[in-house]
Parts: structure tokens; C-alpha cells; sequence
């Protein structure tokens, strides 16, 4: 089963603002913009060609491709910066984890969980937009719309959670791995304890 | 006067940190024995600034040992200050009123000593537990300084660096900050107690005084009476409005340690009903205890260690 759970240990990693980056802001953007679909009605498609599911099937893969690439090289370099563990009061703990957390650690598991779900959406896309116009003609108008706004917000609060972790990755790929590990060290043996 | 068989201790929580925040040092556990290791050497103390006419005070760690009680580590420090300008001790015959002066001999000061105890265990935010015997003239900005002292000192002696951004070896430094142990708040204590006394204090002012030229004002302060305990906010206000910093209150708690509690308040940071105060305890030990001991007393330490904070 440890297939299975590997790509959401990402979300079990407790660290500072997570449930602001992985729930609150998705959350709120997938509430703003699926409120602005079901606002704009007709004049705009969730499914079809031109539809939103189209749209964001074309975005997913060059993602995904882009999340294992930088998944590869976070862990096949041997940076010393990179496999430093984590320094100050709120360092990222996944718990229950007897591994050290390290900087590699938590940026293969951020990158992990990244690359799972943009494959995964692709493919809820491209089966949702396969399967929706069969599904549309069997169940009664009302219904449908629910399944439709339903369907519409989850999509779009896992793309949105998606880019906000995407961002949690930059900031260290850009700025984090840049700065020394800030541990400080005696040059000297400090006397035994004792 | 301080009594030889009751002494008050106060909780404190021991901050640490280097000269550069956000960076990660040793363990205190480490840090516990290159102390006591200065210590044992006579090499902990420090000299305070010296009075107008001579003679400066000095602060010494006399005594440094690393106890296990309950199963938890503790530093145990016995903390002392020396004061050369103080008046002897006198002691009076009860029946006859004669008087007994022991006179301070060159080199000498009035001393006090104080327990210390500080848990190992290191609570979140690089935190450590810490009780201390109330002893006037070694108060918190003094041990303040005096552990600043000697964890700078180790720092320089033992070579703690850390790399930089740009991949060089910068020394740095620990440095300590003692602050009241998040107890329990103003507000709590308040609420069943009586308020004796209210101040609003300038630290800062910048008045001069124009009647006497070349004098200035250093520090001004209104002590202000109050019935109602719900007026301190609206007083708090009216002192941050009028450049008042500080906000000290005493107050008598029936659930205290049987001494007025006390609290200074930053009026430009913090609101006066939500701070933490430091908390005192009464400890009572068999045998008296003198104003100034040579040793650390173990009954102290024990009676010190049931009051230490989890």
C-alpha cells in the first residue's frame, strides 16, 4: 500500500502555513472561479473543445513533465545545501517518519505529490470530458447541474492547490537553496557532558 | 530583610539565539559543561560598571553542576554579586541593644548569593525552564548579563561559526534573553486580586528643565489610584497618547506566594490584560540558609526543582 500513500505524504508533512497553502487559498480561489463559471452560465463551456476541462487537459502534461524533471535533478544532485536539514522554529516534521528531513526530502515529496496530480487531473479531464455528454443525456437537467458544479470545483480547487504548491517549490528551488543551511558549529570539542 | 528559612523563586523561560537569528547551535546539554568547566576554573565573573567615588560591583558564577531529579537534567548555578560600597551588616542584642559590625576587609563586598536552575530539556523555541531565588541585586537584567558573558566567551573560546551565503566562515555568538515564564496572564491574576499601585512611566522622555539649566528630565512617572480594574485598558491608552512606554502595576493575589506581585507592562507593544507576568513562589528549606553560601544547597535545588515548569 506504500505505492499508494507515497504520493500524498506530502500532505502529511506539518510545516509553517500548510493548511493556508494546500486548503485555505485553494479553497478560495476554486470558490471564486467557480462561482464566476456558474455566473457566466452559457457564455462559457466546461466541457467540449473550447470548453475549461480542454483547456487545463492541455496545460497538465507539460506540468507534469516539468514536475518530474525537476523531481530528477532535486534528487540526483549531491548539493550539500540540498541535503542539509531544515533549521529554525517551524521546521517541516512528516510524522511517524523516522527519515531526516531534508531539504531533498521535502522537495521530492512536494515534487512527487506535484507530479501525481497533474497527471492524475489530466486524466480526470480527459475522462470527465469523454464520458460527461454520454452521462448529460441520461439524467435530468437539475442533477446534471449539480454534477457539473460539483465536478467544475474540485477540478479547479486541486488545480489551484497544485499551482499554490507549485509556488511553495519555486520559492525554494528559487531563493531557499540559495541561502547557506544556518547552522552554526564549534570549531573546538566542547567539553564532555559528563 | 531576607528570611533564612523562606525564599521566593521566580519562573523564567531562558531564550537563546546567535548574534545572527535563525540559526542553528549546539544543544545547551552541550553548552552545560564548557559553563561549568569555566566555572571550576574561577574563570566565570564579570565587573559592573563602578559607582561615582569607586568601588565596582561584581557578578561571579561560584558554583556549576549538571543534576538529574525526576529524571530531567538541570544546570544548577550558584549566582553571586559582590558589592563593595555596600553598608556592613550590623547585628543587634536582643536584650542588651548592643551592636555587632562586621566590617568588610580589603578587596571585600557585601555579598548575596542566588540558586539558579535551568531544565536542559529544551522546550519549542530553543526555550529552557529556568527558576531562580529573588535576591535583590541579582535580578534579571543581571544574570542577563552575567550568562551573556559566559556564552560569548565559550563562543569565542571554542570557535562557533557558522557559512554564510556567499560560502565563508563568520563567527558568531549565543546569546541569552531571560523572559517571565508564560504562566499565566495579567488578566487571570487580576481578576481575584486587589490592586495596590498603578504607574505610568517615560523612560524616554526628552524634557528638559528649564528652570534649572544643565539639568534635564531623565524619567517621568505619575502613579495613578484606581477602584475599578476595568479602567486599566483606558489608562493604558491615555499613557500611550501621552508618551508614557510602561505600564507597572502591583498587585496583592490571593493565590500568590504571599509577596505583592509586580509587572511592567511595554505599553508600546503589548496589551496590558494579555502579558504573561513572571511568576513567583514562596520555597521553604529546614536549615537557614545565609544570605550568601559557598556551596549550592541541595534542599534549595530540590525545593526548586517542584516548581519548575513542564
Amino acid at each position: 500500500m506504500n505505492i499508494f500513500r507515497a504520493p500524498f505524504l506530502f500532505l502529511m508533512i506539518r510545516f509553517h502555513g500548510r493548511w493556508t497553502y494546500i486548503l485555505v487559498l485553494p479553497l478560495l480561489a476554486a470558490l471564486v472561479m467557480t462561482g464566476l463559471v456558474v455566473w457566466l452560465g452559457d457564455k462559457v463551456s466546461v466541457l467540449g473543445p473550447s470548453g475549461l476541462f480542454t483547456k487545463l487537459l492541455a496545460i497538465m502534461p507539460i506540468a507534469g513533465g516539468f514536475f518530474v524533471a525537476a523531481l530528477t535533478v532535486i534528487l540526483s544532485q549531491s548539493n550539500s545545501v540540498l541535503q542539509a536539514g531544515f533549521v529554525g522554529e517551524n521546521k517541516p516534521v512528516l510524522e511517524n517518519d523516522n527519515e531526516t528531513m531534508t531539504r531533498q526530502r521535502f522537495l521530492a515529496l512536494l515534487f512527487g505529490y506535484l507530479s501525481f496530480s497533474s497527471f492524475t487531473i489530466a486524466g480526470i479531464l480527459a475522462g470527465t470530458d469523454f464520458i460527461a455528454p454520454a452521462i448529460k443525456t441520461l439524467i435530468d437537467p437539475q442533477p446534471w447541474l449539480y454534477i457539473k458544479v460539483l465536478t467544475t470545483f474540485g477540478v479547479l480547487f486541486w488545480t489551484a492547490q497544485m499551482f499554490s504548491c507549485s509556488m511553495i517549490g519555486l520559492f525554494y528551488l528559487t531563493d531557499r537553496l540559495y541561502r547557506a543551511t544556518g547552522v552554526a558549529k564549534f570549531k573546538k570539542d566542547l567539553p564532555p557532558t559528563s | 530583610m531576607i528570611d533564612s528559612l523562606e525564599r521566593y523563586v521566580l519562573l523564567y523561560d531562558l531564550k537563546l539565539r546567535t548574534a545572527r537569528r535563525d540559526t542553528e547551535f549546539p544543544p545547551l546539554e552541550d553548552l552545560a559543561a564548557a559553563i561549568k568547566k569555566r566555572v571550576d576554573d574561577g574563570e566565570s565573573h564579570i565587573e559592573l560598571p563602578s559607582y561615582e567615588g569607586g568601588g565596582a560591583p561584581w557578578l561571579r558564577i561560584k558554583k556549576a553542576r549538571i543534576d538529574t531529579i525526576g529524571g530531567k537534567k538541570y544546570l544548577q548555578l550558584l549566582l553571586s554579586v559582590g558589592d563593595p560600597r555596600a553598608a556592613n551588616p550590623s547585628f543587634e542584642h536582643s536584650e542588651t541593644g548592643a551592636l555587632r559590625t562586621v566590617e568588610k576587609l580589603e578587596k571585600e563586598g557585601k555579598a548575596a548569593t542566588a540558586h539558579c536552575s535551568i531544565a536542559l530539556q529544551e522546550s519549542p523555541g530553543k526555550r529552557h525552564r529556568m527558576v531562580v531565588e529573588d535576591i535583590r541585586g541579582l535580578g534579571r537584567t543581571r544574570i542577563q548579563e552575567l550568562l551573556a558573558h559566559e556564552l560569548k566567551v565559550i563562543s569565542e573560546d571554542y570557535g562557533l561559526e557558522y557559512t554564510n551565503n556567499s560560502g565563508d566562515e563568520v563567527a558568531t555568538y549565543i546569546i541569552p534573553s531571560l523572559e517571565g515564564h508564560r504562566a499565566e496572564k495579567i488578566s487571570a491574576s487580576l481578576g481575584r486580586s486587589t490592586l495596590t499601585g498603578v504607574w505610568l512611566i517615560d523612560t524616554k522622555t526628552q524634557k528638559s528643565l528649564d528652570e534649572v539649566p544643565g539639568a534635564k528630565v531623565a524619567r517621568r512617572e505619575i502613579k495613578i489610584d484606581i477602584t475599578d480594574k476595568s479602567l486599566l485598558d483606558k489608562i493604558a491608552a491615555y499613557g500611550a497618547s501621552k508618551n508614557f512606554d510602561r505600564l507597572r502595576l502591583v498587585w496583592n493575589d490571593p493565590q500568590g506566594a504571599g509577596k505583592p506581585e509586580r509587572a511592567s507592562v511595554d505599553l508600546t507593544q503589548q496589551d496590558v490584560q494579555d502579558t504573561y507576568f513572571v511568576k513567583q513562589y514562596k520555597i521553604t528549606v529546614s536549615d537557614p540558609l545565609d544570605e550568601a553560601v559557598p556551596e549550592l544547597r541541595d534542599d534549595v535545588l530540590q525545593a526548586m526543582a517542584k516548581k519548575m515548569p513542564s
